[in-house]
């Protein structure tokens, strides 16, 4: 019955899409509680900004750190002399040691949302994520990427949208890709993991 | 009721309706010190009491929140901020998440370079301007840079956020979680508001007080956050509420009791209601007299005012108790009227050297008194003998216990006696420490709520309600440069670590005269052109990058000084106003300091360049030298009373033994009620002292009526009036003296010690009657 079989044909398809999206979400869920048992991670990364005010892009080396729930930070350059912190909710601005600036994120919105593109990420925190971003999973869990786009209006004017690479609860790369069309690229290489006290 | 009698009736009601009116219509109560004090002797003075009562440190409320998870806190925290400044009624509300509002933030961007103190000669440098470049280098390659590049080529030198940033840290601060103030601990959220309305407005203040728990209320939404508040404000309004509390029970207690005893002595509801009449009518007239006068009554003329004339109560218990079985109140009142009238008399006497002075204080106080202790008399000479007696009434009771009183100790005994008083008297006028000008013994708050005020402050790092540094000039400008040249000091005392932090007006705007010097300093176009393409080189930036910071340095060449009034629609503008004010045609700056530390140093270092018009103050400290200077004047009144008083007595006596007779006991009585505070380890203050002049005319009162001259059945009946006044005056302020609030305990001591040692004393050495009377 030929009738029959497309039928059953279109039916099997639809199954297929459905399982498809269906392996999506469980692979970013997969990942997501990957993510949730580090209780600390340090990386090495190797960034490479291009911005349309300089004639030649920026390559620099840093160090990003996290400690759950909420601490992160970048360092860069010998001895770590820059460094950016966010802990307890404020960006905390460190140059040569010293804090030049304290900010509250919430009267940053934008920053806000781009620093929890990094800290839900790796605090496993799917719904947090969901809150700034909305989310589009390809691949599986051994192998995957994941495109931030902005929902919030304020961070829409800076970031057109993130890509996050990486395999299971390692990240290995971040671009951001901005409205203006500066981008930048981030290779990351995990050098230590603690994993939550059970 | 024959015709005149009924005229004097009239007449007194239609007075007493007047006055009614006066004290219900026309009467204000102020609370503030300024209507109580000398009004404006010099520019500090004047300048010290507007301080106190609108000084921003007096209008600022602490308040932390506690009960909940840090993260609902900090959303209750925002909430409840929001709505506060919402609702207008604060000069400011900080609690780590204040906005700039975005009229100040865009002007305060386009003044960049007038505004930002770094500005000179060497701001736009080759070598400056490749640091900075420099630095914005370093900006693109930080994590945030997404965020950070949009100002770079309009303000490469980052003018605008430096200027902002050191704003912030002049606040100091507590720590942060969520965005908004914590405590160390992480267990309150905090909040400092400045209200609108002055410090002493305690009305406004209860209201604020309302509003803030009324939106903390609505911003918990259900949640267990609970509220702590502190500051000046909550301080004044808890005094006041205690001590308006604990008065109406005590005065309640008192009242009762006196119908009770009023009505057991004298056996009559009536005779009960005479007694109460020429008190109430004095004290109606008394307010009434002061408001019409001072256009208001001050809240501190009332209470002391109330005790004062208390010894008015005396005057219609002396008539009660001179009446004969089957009389009226006139004959009696005929034969007590001299003594009275001699008592009456000469504390008026006292009271109107009290009010020709320039303290408004003393003056509504002595008004107050003459017109209360006037009128009572007037009530008990001519209204009371109009009331009919019952012609059935018995004799009062306690008049057999009145006989007692009619042998008295032996000569011998009164001298020992006499010579002991002195001695301890002499002893004590020796050991020197007598009066206490420190305001905050009489303050009833408890010393867990000056504790919890202090850390509190510490952790905000909210100014001091009690140092303060004032600078005046002859314009704002003016004001302003002198602010700039004192803020080296200031940075060198902060340094010193003699405080914390500093807030000026300069900090916030600088004078006209330091933004045009800024402004000479920027260079042309041209100029600064060059130097940009030099400071390039070897930077990685586009050439072109930069045209925007060329066009704004060129657009602020030509700026007109930013001024107060540019601001005056935003948050800065508000803080401003609170920071400078014009007075007496001048304008004088406010200059907050934070944790204050080491005052002394602090005060050296900051008289030192010798800028003039400027002023340390310690509240405290000037609070106590006005106590001082009205004390100083209330003795100085006092003294020339006294002399008054013993002219009076002599000539109205006609007899120097019998005035001495008089006179010694209240001498005696004064100074034991004077003593006892001190052998009891307290010192003398205000209130001690308008309670001695209670004192002194309740005791004159007692030595005149012990010392008449009547019939030994008439002197029963004045040992049974004296008698029953001090038994009555003593229990009334026994009460007081049992308060746990400071000045109604330090009244009700020395009164009821001061009535005792009258009372004894005058009976003590009184002339012996003759016993030939009836009875």
């Amino acid at each position: 019955m030929i009738t029959g079989t497309r039928i059953s044909t279109l039916f099997l398809g639809l199954l297929l899409i459905g399982a498809g999206s269906l392996h999506a979400d469980t692979g970013l869920q997969e990942v997501m509680a990957g993510f949730s048992t580090i209780s600390k991670s340090e990386s090495r990364y190797t960034e490479e900004k291009h911005y349309e005010m300089l004639d030649v892009p920026i390559v620099q080396q840093g160090l990003l750190e996290y400690q759950a729930p909420e601490m992160l930070a970048w360092s860069r350059g010998k001895d770590s002399q820059s460094r950016y912190e966010i802990r307890e909710d404020q960006m905390i601005d460190i140059r040569n040691g010293k804090v030049v600036r304290r900010m509250p994120l919430d009267g940053l919105p934008a920053v806000r949302a781009f620093v929890e593109s990094f800290r839900a990420t790796l605090a496993g925190d799917e719904a947090r994520l969901r809150q700034y971003y909305a989310l589009d999973f390809t691949g599986g869990a051994d192998r995957w990427q994941l495109q931030l786009s902005p929902r919030d209006s304020d961070m829409k004017r800076f970031i057109d949208h993130i890509l996050l690479k990486g395999e299971h609860n390692q990240l290995r790369v971040v671009e951001i890709h901005e409205t203006d069309g500066d981008w930048s690229h981030m290779d990351l290489e995990p050098i230590r993991q603690e994993q939550h006290a059970r | 009721m024959p015709g005149k009698q009924r005229l004097i009736l009239l007449a007194w009601a239609l007075f007493l309706v007047l006055v009614l009116y006066q004290v219900l219509v026309n009467t204000h109560i102020r609370s503030d010190m300024s209507a109580f004090l000398p009004a404006g002797e010099s520019e500090e003075q004047s300048l010290l009491l507007r301080e106190l009562q609108e000084g921003p440190a007096a209008r600022i409320w602490l308040i932390a929140l506690h009960g909940e998870t840090p993260e609902v806190l900090s959303a209750v925290s925002k909430d409840f901020a929001y709505r506060l400044r919402e609702s207008g009624r604060f000069i400011q509300v900080m609690n780590g998440d204040e906005p700039l509002d975005e009229d100040s933030r865009k002007k305060l961007f386009k003044w960049r370079y007038l505004l930002n103190s770094s500005v000179d000669k060497d701001y736009f440098s080759v070598a400056h301007l490749n640091a900075a470049l420099l630095e914005r280098l370093d900006d693109l390659g930080s994590p945030m840079s997404s965020f950070q590049k949009e100002l770079i080529p309009r303000d490469p030198t980052a003018a605008f956020t430096e200027w902002l940033s050191r704003q912030a840290l002049t606040t100091g601060g507590p720590e942060y979680v969520s965005g908004v103030w914590f405590s160390r601990d992480h267990r309150r959220a905090l909040l400092l508001v400045e209200t609108r309305a002055a410090g002493m407005d305690l009305d406004a203040q209860q209201g604020n007080y309302d509003l803030i728990r009324e939106q903390l209320n609505k911003a918990r939404e259900g949640a267990a956050v609970q509220l702590i508040v502190s500051g000046t404000p909550l301080f004044a309004l808890e005094s006041r509420m205690r001590i308006q509390k604990e008065s109406r029970q005590l005065s309640m207690f008192a009242s009762l009791f006196m119908l009770l005893f009023m009505g057991l002595v004298y056996r009559s509801p009536r005779r009960v209601l005479m007694t109460a009449l020429p008190l109430v009518g004095g004290m109606l007239s008394a307010v009434a007299s002061v408001s019409l006068f001072f256009g208001t009554v001050h809240g501190i003329t009332l209470a002391f005012g109330v005790t004062l004339i208390g010894v008015a109560l005396d005057y219609p218990v002396h008539v009660l108790s001179h009446i004969h079985r089957g009389e009226q109140l006139a004959p009696a009142v005929n034969r007590i009227w001299p003594t009275l009238r001699l008592g009456v008399l000469t504390t008026l006497t006292g009271y109107v050297a009290m009010t020709l002075t320039d303290f408004t204080g003393l003056a509504q106080l002595g008004l107050f008194s003459i017109s209360g202790l006037l009128v009572a008399a007037l009530i008990t000479r001519s209204l009371l003998p109009l009331i009919p007696d019952s012609r059935s009434q018995p004799e009062p009771r306690l008049l057999h216990a009145a006989s007692f009183l009619d042998s008295r100790p032996s000569a011998v005994l009164r001298m020992i006696i006499l010579v002991a008083v002195i001695g301890v008297l002499a002893m004590v006028a020796q050991s020197g420490k007598t009066w206490s000008n420190d305001i905050s013994e009489l303050s009833p708050v408890s010393a867990e709520l000056k504790t919890q005020d202090r850390d509190l402050r510490a952790q905000m790092g909210a100014p001091e309600p009690r140092y303060l540094v004032l600078v005046s000039a002859a314009t704002p400008e003016r004001l302003l440069q002198k602010e700039e040249t004192l803020e080296p000091v200031l940075a060198k005392a902060v340094a010193s670590g003699y405080l914390a932090a500093t807030q000026s007006a300069a900090q916030i705007l600088p004078s006209q005269a330091a933004q045009l010097k800024r402004q000479a300093a920027l260079p042309d176009t041209q100029t600064l052109s060059q130097r940009l393409d030099e400071a390039l080189l070897d930077l990685p930036f586009r050439r072109e990058l930069f045209q925007p910071f060329l066009d704004d340095v060129e657009q602020s060449r030509s700026l007109a000084p930013l001024l107060p009034a540019d601001l005056e629609s935003g948050s800065l503008g508000v803080r401003l106003e609170a920071l400078v004010r014009p007075f007496h045609e001048r304008s004088v700056g406010l200059i907050q300091l934070s944790e204050v530390s080491n005052p002394g140093a602090l005060e050296k270092l900051l008289q030192e360049p010798g800028i003039e018009g400027l002023r340390f103050i310690d509240l405290k400290r000037a609070t106590s030298e006005i106590l001082d200077e009205f004390r100083l004047e209330a003795l100085d009144r006092i003294a020339w009373a006294s002399a008054l008083i013993v002219a009076i007595l002599m000539i109205g006596l006609r007899d120097p033994v019998r005035g001495l007779r008089v006179l010694l006991p209240i001498i005696l009585a004064v100074g034991i009620a004077a003593s006892l505070p001190i052998l009891l380890g307290d010192r003398l203050n205000l209130f001690h002292l308008v309670s001695l002049l209670l004192v002194a005319g309740i005791g004159l009162d007692y030595a005149l009526f012990f010392s008449r001259r009547e019939s030994g059945a008439d002197h029963i009946r004045t040992l049974h009036a004296l008698l029953v006044c001090s038994i009555s005056t003593l229990v009334v302020f026994a009460m007081l003296a049992a308060s746990s609030i400071p000045v109604l305990h330090a009244i009700g001591l020395t009164v009821a010690t001061g009535v005792v040692s009258a009372f004894v004393l005058s009976w003590l050495f009184a002339r012996q009657t003759n016993h030939s009377g009836l009875l």
